[in-house]
């Protein structure tokens, strides 16, 4: 399965739900973690449910709350 | 019309913006929001370049622990408030700029109506509750602004066009919590560029807002970012259900 991580093209075995994305790829501070996949932001109570599919655009984002 | 003495002190900006340019900042309206690290970028810029009404907002005082990224404060005006302190940089700056002091914090309470006033708003405060609030409120009073945020060496900054463009919920959904402790001050400098960049943008007509996308970079990588936005219908704030 290939999509577009940040910008950049990556390639995995197998299709993948967004959390075994985030465990895969070890992302940091999951709980204030914040995943668009095709510029839709995914809540975390559906990380489990949603699969990700072939040629579909993540991002990854925190709330930065210092000025 | 601009004075010899305007003409003299704008000329770079001339060439760029042109008199029409530079008298449409004249005109502006900003209210900065936190005159911490953002905050101390953005109010020097803007007045440098000559907006002609700045607010600043801002009930905290200056405390040495400020210093090494808060730049518009200095050391003999510790325990100064800092909205107050900024003010008095900013009119050394440019003595030509109109400057409002609010030397309280804002709320979801007073901040609609405040920002009713100005033309552009930016947000140069902390916590995540307090800058969805701003959000909120600048939505609800159909304001444009500017979120940004920093964190160590990372900063992100995105545009809002209240009923046109993603507010700062659509962005971010439903956040957990934020990422924050600390911020080295280039940081907060680069943040406060762009967001005076934005607010004189959208004075002046000129260039391309960051609306619909937002832009994060670190300093620590030199990576940076364009993250596309797409209004959320439900957005409690400025979809269907909301406020607009």
């Amino acid at each position: 399965m290939e999509i577009t991580v940040d910008g950049e093209r990556k390639t995995y075995p197998r299709p993948l739900t967004v959390q075994e994305w985030m465990d895969l790829e070890q992302v940091r501070n999951q709980e204030v973690a914040i995943i668009h996949v095709n510029d839709r932001d995914i809540p975390p109570d559906r990380r489990k449910s949603t699969l990700l599919q072939e040629g579909d655009r993540l991002q990854l984002l925190y709330f930065l709350g210092d000025s | 019309m601009l004075s010899e003495e305007e003409r003299e002190r704008y000329a770079r900006s001339l060439s760029i913006l042109g008199e029409e340019g530079q008298q449409a900042l004249r005109r502006g309206r900003v209210l900065v929001i936190g005159a911490g690290g953002v905050g101390s970028a953005a109010l020097l810029y803007l007045a440098a370049a000559g907006v002609g009404t700045i607010a600043v907002a801002d009930g905290d005082r200056v405390e040495r622990s400020n210093l090494q990224r808060q730049i518009i404060h200095t050391a003999d005006r510790l325990g100064e408030n800092k909205a107050r302190s900024a003010a008095r940089a900013m009119a050394a700056r440019n003595p030509g700029v109109q400057i409002r002091v609010i030397p309280e914090y804002v709320s979801s309470q007073t901040l609609p109506a405040l920002a009713r006033r100005y033309d552009f708003v930016i947000d140069g405060a902390d916590g995540l509750e307090t800058k969805l609030m701003i959000s909120d409120s600048c939505v609800a009073a159909g304001v444009p602004f500017c979120h940004c945020g920093t964190q160590g060496l990372r900063f992100q900054v995105m545009t809002c066009l209240p009923g046109r463009s993603p507010c700062v919920r659509c962005a971010f959904g439903h956040p957990a919590g934020s990422v924050s402790g600390s911020t080295l001050g280039p940081a907060c400098g680069c943040a406060g560029s762009v967001a005076a960049a934005e607010a004189i943008k959208y004075l002046t007509g000129r260039g391309e807002l960051l609306t619909g996308r937002l832009f994060t970079a670190d300093l620590m990588t030199m990576e940076s970012r364009m993250v596309p936005l797409r209004r959320d219908p439900g957005c409690p704030a400025c979809g269907a259900s909301g406020q607009q």
